[in-house]
């Protein structure tokens, strides 16, 4: 199919000519000094002369080459996908890891804690008292544990940073909920109550501990204030599985969509708001905490690479939801407009529609290179090979409106529908895999 | 007629006090200045200090403002990097110390950044660096640029500016100077001279335009010059006036639609119907002229002279 581009900025012909006119005219003007074109470029004049030396620029082409030229930062050396999104300063990830690292020093605290008056000669007593105090004490435990997992799930969702958010969290825990501690020490006081409820086995009875404590970073940190003896040997596994929570808040915030300035940007940041992306990429780590809160402490050791691994992919779904716009090279962006269409920004100056199929609402563009692939309404699915002069449709595995389309080269890719079923190809459409 | 006199001196007498009034605010307002800023340190005294600001007041305050109003535009100066370079202008050491120490490397970078290339680049703001120390004398004096400074931007944005100015001047000498060797090469000396004479357009067409540009306000003309008189970029439109570029795109877009409706307007209001005013509109004469010039250019690409644009 061939390329029908339209323009979307023109004027008509006599605009510019007037234009040159006016400049011809004011030749002889006098220019802004160097100090008030600066200030212009700093947005540091009061209004009335900004609007005067707009006037003069308007007309004067000298003084909007230098304009341009003292800008800043030399513009072709940029390669801009679209405004980068201010990062929070603790999802930094200097934060993150040394978050992680302290939050994983305080679940170990809180392990030693508990472990270590049981290992002074109460095993067997503990044991022994559990078989028989455990069904009037666990209810309390219960009760007294199920408010800070609440709290805390409060705290996950307000994205509550790896270490200071938990520090302020714990510290209002300890002084905001009186009713707590009692219950909390009374469980540490009396580990029967607390340790025989899932099971007698000591180790059973800490992996307990640790996970608690991994949906619990609040109460953990009530520990580190008080003061607690480290110790590093387990510190770096527990780090690994424990970090993981702050990026999962931060997948979900990014799965959001965010009003952007962008006309353009806008129809492709709904493609990418679409429900699908952010689920599947979140319910790995989910079932992974899952599989954290059954393990044992051996089995924390092995699952918390699994949980870095999710966590990494995590960000990497959060890294495409951020891409509405494609790039294709240092001159090209590709984008959907409102109304469905195509749309290539060529050397930066001009949005030209790019018309690829009638009666197709396009909803998403991936581009790599020379490749371009765009998705849209009713599972329509077209790829061009040259950098859009021309298009071929793709049969695509799926009726449903492709939501967004991310392809990396001309044979691997993947399509997203509004419902979230995620479809996989690896020879450029002629086979697809549902995942 | 007798009773006006003495009005007319009380009123005199109470203008003297206010100017008076007026002048002790403003000397108090360039002292706390002086005593903020380093310009004791870059050798310039007190009395200097306040002439300078004085007469980057009567530059630039508008005629009848207050002491207040004064004092407010003293304090919105960039006092410190203005006590700076009138300190450098004056030639002291401490001063270029600084300067040096400051804006030396930035204003190589911004060197580097116009010309792309590390020699010129350096002969670049080497040419500047001169004629920020003054190698030229003014009546006895050494008249160094930097006495230009006025404060009202930062001191970097300043010799940005400079230097792009300095540019500019320079591509321009560098564009008049073309060996004949290189027109050779390129094929110039036998390009058809281009006939400049255009055909005119309707002049109520011209009208209109003009009109509907006039009504306009100045930054949506500096975003339509830029746009299709310099074929600026998006980006480097918005950057210029510190909006995102796709907000300049929005603009651009509406401002075409916007000019197409307005001009329709005025070819209506002046006695054209709406298709006489469409058809002015779409078929301008110039078109004519283009699609010659575009044909005129073809045959002589053809040309054995034009080898380089032949290939």
């Amino acid at each position: 199919m061939k390329r029908q581009a339209e323009e979307m900025n023109e004027v008509p012909k006599i605009v510019r000519d007037r234009l040159e006119a006016a400049q011809r005219a004011a030749q002889g003007e006098v220019h802004p000094d160097a100090d008030v074109l600066a200030a212009f470029a700093e947005r540091a004049l009061h209004e009335d002369e900004r609007q005067k030396v707009l006037a003069h620029l308007a007309k004067c082409p000298e003084c909007r080459e230098v304009v341009s030229l003292a800008a800043p930062v030399p513009e072709d050396t940029q390669i801009v996908v679209r405004p980068v999104r201010k990062r929070w300063w603790f999802l930094q990830p200097a934060v993150l890891r040394w978050g992680a690292v302290a939050a994983s020093l305080v679940i170990v605290a809180v392990a030693v804690m508990r472990y270590a008056p049981q290992k002074k000669g109460q095993i067997s007593s503990y044991i022994e008292a559990s078989k028989t105090e455990t069904k009037a004490a666990a209810p309390a435990a219960a009760t007294a544990e199920k408010p800070a997992e609440q709290e805390t799930a409060q705290s996950a969702r307000e994205n509550a940073p790896a270490r200071e958010k938990t520090t302020t969290v714990a510290r209002s825990d300890t002084a905001g909920h009186p009713a707590e501690t009692p219950a909390q020490e009374s469980a540490f006081l009396a580990p029967s109550a607390k340790g025989a409820a899932p099971t007698r086995d000591n180790t059973q009875v800490v992996a307990g501990v640790v996970t608690t404590e991994q949906a619990t970073p609040a109460a953990a940190t009530v520990v580190a204030n008080n003061g607690q003896e480290l110790k590093d040997g387990a510190s770096q596994p527990a780090a690994t599985g424990v970090g993981g929570g702050a990026p999962l808040a931060k997948a979900r915030k990014a799965a959001a969509p965010q009003k952007e300035e962008s006309d353009y940007a806008v129809a492709a940041d709904k493609a990418a708001a679409a429900p699908a992306p952010p689920a599947p990429a979140a319910q790995p780590l989910v079932q992974n905490q899952q599989a954290t809160s059954a393990a044992t402490v051996g089995e924390t050791v092995e699952v918390a690479p699994q949980t870095a691994e999710v966590v990494q992919s995590q960000g990497l779904a959060s890294k495409r939801a951020e891409r509405p716009i494609a790039v294709a090279s240092q001159n090209w962006r590709w984008s959907v407009t409102d109304d469905g269409q195509v749309a290539k920004l060529e050397s930066g100056r001009k949005w030209t529609k790019v018309a690829v199929a009638k009666h197709v609402r396009f909803s998403s563009i991936s581009a790599s290179g020379e490749e371009i692939w765009a998705g849209g309404g009713r599972g329509a699915l077209y790829h061009s090979v040259d950098e859009g002069k021309t298009w071929q449709h793709v049969t695509s595995p799926t009726d449903e409106d492709i939501a967004r389309v991310d392809f990396s080269d001309a044979l691997h890719g993947t399509i997203t529908t509004k419902s979230g079923a995620k479809w996989t190809t690896t020879d450029g459409g002629a086979t697809w895999t549902k995942q | 007629m007798s009773e006006a006199v003495p009005n007319t001196t009380r009123e005199r007498t109470a203008g003297a006090k206010a100017a008076a009034a007026a002048q002790t605010a403003d000397a108090r307002a360039i002292a706390q200045l002086y005593g903020t800023c380093r310009a004791s340190e870059f050798g310039i005294a007190e009395g200097e200090f306040r002439e300078i600001l004085v007469a980057i007041g009567v530059k630039y305050l508008p005629a009848g403002s207050g002491a207040e109003e004064a004092a407010t535009f003293y304090r919105s100066l960039r006092i410190e990097e203005l006590a700076l370079a009138r300190g450098c202008a004056a030639g002291s050491e401490k001063a270029w110390e600084v300067f040096l120490t400051r804006f030396r490397e930035k204003l190589y970078d911004c060197a580097r950044g116009l010309v792309r290339d590390d020699t010129n680049a350096h002969e670049l703001a080497d040419s500047l660096y001169a004629e920020l120390y003054g190698i030229s004398e003014r009546e006895g004096k050494r008249a160094s640029k930097l006495a230009s400074y006025t404060g009202r931007g930062s001191l970097e944005g300043w010799l940005r500016t400079v230097l792009a100015q300095e540019f500019i001047n320079r591509y321009r000498k560098g564009k008049k100077l073309v060996s004949l060797e290189e027109q050779a090469e390129a094929g110039v000396q036998f390009e058809a001279k281009v006939e400049e004479a255009a055909p005119a357009a309707d002049r109520r067409l011209e009208e209109s335009t003009d009109e509907a540009l006039g009504a306009l306000n100045p930054e949506d003309r500096y975003i339509l010059s830029a746009y299709f008189l310099d074929d600026r970029t998006l980006a480097e439109i918005g950057k210029s006036l510190g909006v995102h570029e796709s907000t300049i795109s929005r603009k651009v877009e509406k401002l075409g639609k916007s000019l197409r409706k307005a001009i329709l307007d005025g070819l209506m209001r002046r006695g054209m119907s709406e298709r006489q005013a469409t058809e002015a509109l779409e078929s301008d004469v110039r078109d004519l002229k283009v699609d010659v010039r575009a044909k005129l250019a073809q045959e002589t690409r053809g040309s054995p002279f034009s080898e380089r644009k032949k290939r």
